[in-house]
C-alpha cells in the first residue's frame, strides 16, 4: 500500500468500514511511515474534538415545558377565541417594535452585499455598558408586513426591554438597505449567539453572530501581569 | 353514551401516551438540534416545533418500531426545510456591512489551557458553519452524535456508498476551512 492510497482510506478505517485484511495492510504501512501515522493521528484528533464540542444544557424544565406546549398548541388550533387573544398580544408587541425601529440612526452603506453563506461573525461589547450594534438588511424591493424577531443570549439585554430574551414585531422594509440599531447592555462576562430573523410569511432570513461581553480593563491588567 | 365515554377514554390515553412516548427522546433530539443550529434557543425552538407537529400523530408514533431514529430523521428534515425557507427569502443580509459595532472593546487576555481548548472549539464551530448545510448536518450526525453509516443510510434514504462519499467530501471541506483559518 502506498501513502496516497492509505490516506484515501483513513476515513474508512476510522469509520470501521475496512475489512480485517485491509486494516492489516494499512498497519503494515503505518509501521514504517511517519507521515501517514501523523495523518491518521490528525484525523483522530479532529474526530475527538468534534465529539467533545460542548453542548450547553437545555434551559431548566425544557422537556416538560416543550411537551406541555405541544399539547397546548394543538388545543389552541381548535379554539379560535384563544387565537384572537394571541393576536391582541401581538399587536402590543408590534407597537413596541416600531418604537425600537425608529431609534435607528443614519446609515451609510459601503462594501459588498448579501453573501449566500452564513458565517458567524463576532462582536464584543463591554460589561455593564450599553453599546450599539447595527444590523443592516438589503431587499431588492420594498416589503410590507415583514416580521423581525430577535433572540438574545442570556448575558445581554436590549435597552428598554429588561429580562426579554425574545422580541418580535412587524414592520415594512424599503427597497435597498435598512438598518436596525440595537442598544445592548452586557450583563455578564460571557459569549453567546445572538439571532436576528427577518422574513415574510413564506420565507425568512437569519443572521446569527457571537456576542461577546468582556470585562472592561480586565485584559489590560492580565497583559501587564504577564510581561 | 358508552361511545362518548370510550372516545373520551381513547383521547385521554392518546394524550398521556404522547408525553410518555416522547419524553425519553427529548434530550437526544435537543443535542442533535443543537449540533444543527449551533445555539440553544434555535435548538429548543426546533425541538418544540417538531413536538407540535407530531402531537396530532400520537397513534402513528405508537406503531413506529424504532422511534429514536425516526424522530432524528424527522428533526433533520424539519431543520433542512426551515433552512431552505431562510435561504429562499427575498430579504438578503448585508453581512459585509451588516454588523457594525460603534465602540469595540479590545481584549488581549493571556490564554491558559482551558481557553486554548475553547478557542479550538470556537475555530471548529466557525469552520463547521462555513461549509454547506448538507455537509455540516452529516458531520453533526455521524462524527459528533455517533450515528453509524448504516443508521444514516436508512434515516436519510441514501445508499451507503453515496453517504460515504458525501461524508468524505464534507470532512475534506471542513479540513480545508480549518487550514484556511489557521493560516
Amino acid at each position: 500500500m502506498q501513502c496516497a492510497e492509505l490516506q484515501q482510506h483513513i476515513d474508512d478505517r476510522l469509520d470501521k468500514q475496512l475489512s480485517e485484511a485491509e486494516c492489516t495492510e494499512m498497519d503494515a504501512h503505518l509501521e514504517h511511515c511517519a507521515a501517514c501515522r501523523c495523518a491518521v493521528v490528525e484525523e483522530e484528533q479532529l474526530r475527538e474534538a468534534l465529539r467533545d464540542m460542548p453542548i450547553p444544557d437545555a434551559s431548566a424544565g425544557f422537556a416538560a415545558r416543550a411537551l406541555r406546549r405541544a399539547a397546548a398548541a394543538n388545543a389552541v388550533d381548535h379554539h379560535p377565541v384563544r387565537k384572537n387573544a394571541f393576536m391582541g398580544g401581538f399587536a402590543a408587541a408590534l407597537v413596541a417594535g416600531f418604537v425600537l425601529w425608529f431609534v435607528s440612526g443614519v446609515y451609510d452603506p459601503s462594501g459588498e452585499f448579501a453573501p449566500q453563506q452564513v458565517q458567524l461573525a463576532e462582536v464584543s461589547i463591554s460589561l455593564h455598558e450599553t453599546q450599539s450594534v447595527k444590523l443592516a438588511f438589503n431587499t431588492p424591493e420594498a416589503l410590507e408586513n415583514v416580521r423581525v424577531a430577535l433572540v438574545l443570549p442570556d448575558h445581554v439585554e436590549l435597552e428598554g426591554y429588561p429580562g426579554r430574551r425574545q422580541i418580535a414585531w412587524y414592520t415594512n422594509l424599503r427597497k435597498g438597505d435598512n438598518v436596525l440599531t440595537l442598544p445592548l447592555a452586557g450583563l455578564r462576562s460571557e459569549k453567546g449567539v445572538f439571532t436576528a430573523q427577518i422574513g415574510t410569511g413564506k420565507a425568512s432570513k437569519q443572521l446569527r453572530f457571537y456576542l461577546n461581553v468582556e470585562q472592561a480593563g480586565f485584559s489590560t491588567l492580565e497583559a501587564e501581569g504577564s510581561v | 353514551m358508552k361511545n362518548i365515554f370510550s372516545i373520551w377514554q381513547a383521547r385521554n390515553t392518546e394524550d398521556t401516551g404522547f408525553e410518555e412516548l416522547l419524553a425519553p427522546h427529548i434530550d437526544r433530539l435537543y443535542r442533535l438540534a443543537y449540533r444543527f443550529s449551533g445555539n440553544r434557543h434555535d435548538a429548543e425552538d426546533l425541538v418544540q416545533e417538531l413536538l407540535v407537529k407530531l402531537y396530532p400523530r400520537s397513534t402513528e408514533l405508537n406503531s413506529i418500531e424504532k422511534l429514536g431514529p425516526w424522530l432524528s430523521k424527522s428533526l433533520y428534515h424539519l431543520f433542512i426545510d426551515q433552512s431552505r425557507r431562510i435561504t429562499n427569502s427575498p430579504v438578503a443580509l448585508a453581512e459585509g456591512v451588516g454588523l457594525e459595532l460603534e465602540e469595540v472593546a479590545c481584549v488581549n487576555g493571556r490564554p491558559d489551557e482551558n481557553m486554548m481548548r475553547q478557542q479550538q472549539f470556537a475555530t471548529l464551530e466557525k469552520a463547521l458553519f462555513t461549509i454547506n448545510l448538507d455537509q455540516r448536518t452529516l458531520i453533526a450526525m455521524h462524527d459528533m452524535e455517533g450515528y453509524t453509516l448504516p443508521e444514516l443510510s436508512s434515516m436519510l434514504d441514501t445508499p451507503l456508498g453515496t453517504l460515504k462519499s458525501r461524508l468524505h467530501r464534507a470532512r475534506a471541506s471542513l479540513r480545508e476551512q480549518l487550514t484556511e483559518k489557521q493560516e
